[in-house]
């Protein structure tokens, strides 16, 4: 499967296991290369963190077992890297400072989560 | 209230008493009158008579001193005309008689003496001298009728019925007038009778009303203070504060309960709006402002809830209800309502909110769950596998939720959660194929299902192809943390015994999966699975975090 997101590394970061390895299968046919999958703020953090990481963008789950990924979004954010948000709680549970950040809710099909990484990041074809 | 009495004329009443007395002045007065009539008769007539006796003294005169009888006859007879004069008689100085007459029934003396004027009954005799120069020549007799008896009592009879008939008019007036006077004074009487009893009859049905009001506003005041103790009461038991604003001078009267809304006791100063809004949270002052003035100029009613400041930085919720009074000119003069303490009922809305909120967010990761176990499903099972181990791992996600039920989503003991996935694949009998051993370890609602599921495909596994698969064959779990006092990680090891010889699998399913990558990157920790010819063994080493902790 060849799409505008072909190659993009992505880094994502969810904390439930079976949720996060379906996330994983959708980029991966979506001809994705996922980095590493991060289930903790502070693995997601020390990812993000290491300059030799290669990274094109993220998927952050927003409630990492009652944490908020806002530090980890704020570090992409600092380094210049795309990302969008995947959320349970809706739209409207996104803190006011990454409002303006695409948020997929869950639970989401492939088709909508190509089209939004597509919108973020995408490269031209 | 008093009645104003009719006032009665004073009428002229003339009574029997006066008619009595008016008819005796009459008759005094005709009595007089008829005395003074008779004196003037006789004055008038002696002037009269006296004059006639002159005259013919002074014509006789001359007859006398010739002594010309004839001559003193001729003047004698000439007062025969006058039918009063009775005898007339002319003398000479001797007294002689020289000439007279005298009508039938009377005589002349025969001689005459000079004598003063008498009344004689009926009859009134004069003497006069018959004078010249001074010489007395004779003397002249003169006796006339007065008025007769019968004529003078006639008149008087007519004077006497005139006066009897005025007093008869008068007596008859008198009476009249003193019967009309009479019935008069009666209608006066029974007017001032009916005056006074219609006074009566007012001053009573007056009196009654008042009763009436007395006894309503006696019962209103009693109904008034049962009611207000009903109210108060209700207040009370209603925790409902009272408050009325003064909208012209913004002064305040608050309750008991509205300042206990405010955190406030009765002495502390709290009689002004502004007093009032300092003690609204900051946030909410606005807010109250606006519901105010829109209740007032909208004539609404006022319903407001907002936050109040307490002390040592406590809030509480309240609701205030009111509605404004106007006066005639429209403008507003006070606002009246109730308070009521909602912090209890924010609470429990907020935490509704909340549980909603979470309910929904873990109804959302639910679907992606079950979302995720489909697709893993569908790629790793063929085809008529498919709808078994679907539904086993749904059942599994199930059971899950309904262990973190019974806790109230407060999270799950791990013993419980292994405890229960092991359940379908041994029976109360064979308990002992099965061996839990650990310490007291709490899982917060996202792990217990990621470990649920994981221990379900250990378990489906053993039961497949391990050594559940087999009788005898055994599972063994036991856990532990490095430091009872300061635990940093959790070794938790699966071990199979007694069953079949194992093989590794020729293709990595979803169970190996979700163990070895999908829990490890979800805990942040190292899983091996080991797919040892004696059994299989899982060797898992998490940090213990919020999501996993030894429990106190």
């Amino acid at each position: 499967m060849t799409t505008a997101l072909n190659g993009l590394r992505l880094l994502i970061v969810e904390d439930e296991a079976m949720v996060a390895m379906m996330v994983e299968d959708m980029l991966e046919d979506l001809g994705c290369v996922v980095v590493d999958v991060a289930g903790t703020l502070s693995r997601g953090l020390a990812l993000v963190a290491d300059p030799g990481l290669d990274l094109d963008g993220a998927i952050l789950d927003v409630n990492l077992g009652g944490d908020k990924v806002y530090p980890v979004a704020e570090a992409l954010t600092a380094r210049g890297i795309p990302f969008i948000f995947a959320t349970g709680y809706g739209i409207g549970g996104i803190a006011e400072t990454f409002s303006h950040v695409p948020a997929l809710a869950k639970p989401y099909e492939t088709r909508a989560l190509q089209e939004m990484l597509t919108a973020a990041l995408g490269r031209d074809a | 209230m008093r009645v104003a009495r009719p006032k009665t004329s004073t009428p002229r009443r003339l009574g029997p008493t006066m008619t009595v007395i008016v008819a005796l002045a009459l008759l005094l007065a005709g009595l007089s009158m008829a005395i003074l009539n008779e004196r003037q008769v006789k004055v008038q007539k002696l002037r009269e008579v006296g004059v006639q006796a002159e005259i013919l003294s002074g014509s006789v005169a001359g007859a006398l001193a010739f002594d010309d009888r004839a001559a003193a006859a001729e003047y004698v007879g000439a007062l025969r005309a006058n039918r009063d004069v009775e005898a007339v008689g002319v003398y000479d100085a001797q007294g002689k008689l020289a000439a007279g007459y005298a009508r039938p029934g009377s005589r002349l003396p025969q001689t005459n003496r000079v004598e003063p004027a008498a009344f004689d009954g009926v009859h009134l005799t004069i003497t006069v001298p018959v004078v010249q120069g001074s010489t007395q020549l004779g003397s002249v007799y003169l006796r006339t009728l007065t008025e007769p008896l019968p004529r003078r009592l006639a008149r008087y009879g007519a004077v006497g019925v005139l006066i009897l008939m005025a007093s008869l008019v008068v007596a008859v007036f008198g009476a009249s007038n003193a019967s009309l006077s009479e019935a008069h004074r009666k209608l006066q009487v029974e007017m001032a009778e009916r005056a006074r009893a219609e006074a009566a009859l007012r001053l009573s049905q007056q009196a009654e009303a008042e009763a009436q009001i007395a006894i309503a506003t006696e019962r209103g005041r009693a109904a008034l203070r049962q009611s207000e103790q009903q109210l108060e009461l209700a207040l009370r038991a209603g925790r409902l504060g009272t408050w009325v604003l003064d909208l012209q001078t913004q002064r305040l009267a608050a309750s008991e309960f509205f300042r206990a809304n405010f955190g406030l006791g009765s002495d502390d100063p709290f009689d002004g709006y502004a007093d009032l809004l300092s003690r609204v949270h900051p946030d909410d002052r606005a807010r109250q402002k606006q519901d105010m003035d829109a209740a007032i100029e909208k004539r609404t009613d006022l319903e407001s809830e907002y936050r109040t400041l307490v002390g040592d930085g406590e809030t509480r919720w309240i609701l205030v209800r009111g509605r404004a009074a106007y006066d005639e000119g429209g403008a507003p003069t006070r606002m009246t309502g109730v308070s009521l303490d909602i912090t209890a009922r924010k609470r429990a809305d907020e935490r509704q909110r909340l549980l909603l909120d979470e309910l929904n967010h873990r109804v959302k990761n639910t679907l992606a769950t079950v979302q995720s176990i489909a697709i893993q499903t569908s790629r790793t099972a063929d085809a008529p596998s498919f709808e078994q181990a679907f539904l086993s791992r749904i059942a599994a996600l199930a059971q899950a939720h309904d262990l973190l039920t019974a806790v109230a989503w407060d999270g799950a003991s791990l013993k419980d959660v292994i405890g229960r996935t092991m359940a379908p694949y041994v029976s109360d009998a064979q308990a002992d194929r099965v061996s839990l051993a650990g310490p007291n370890v709490r899982l917060n609602p996202n792990a217990a299902v990621s470990l649920t599921m994981a221990f379900h495909e250990l378990a489906t596994n053993a039961g497949k192809y391990g050594s559940l698969s087999v009788v005898g064959g055994r599972v063994n779990v036991d856990w532990r943390v490095d430091s009872a006092s300061n635990p940093t990680f959790i070794e938790i090891d699966w071990r199979e015994a007694g069953g079949p010889q194992v093989s590794p699998p020729t293709r990595r399913g979803f169970g190996s999966r979700l163990v070895e990558t999908g829990l490890a990157r979800e805990f942040d920790g190292q899983i091996e699975l080991h797919f040892a010819p004696e059994g299989v063994w899982c060797h898992m080493h998490l940090p213990l975090s919020r999501k996993m902790q030894l429990a106190a």
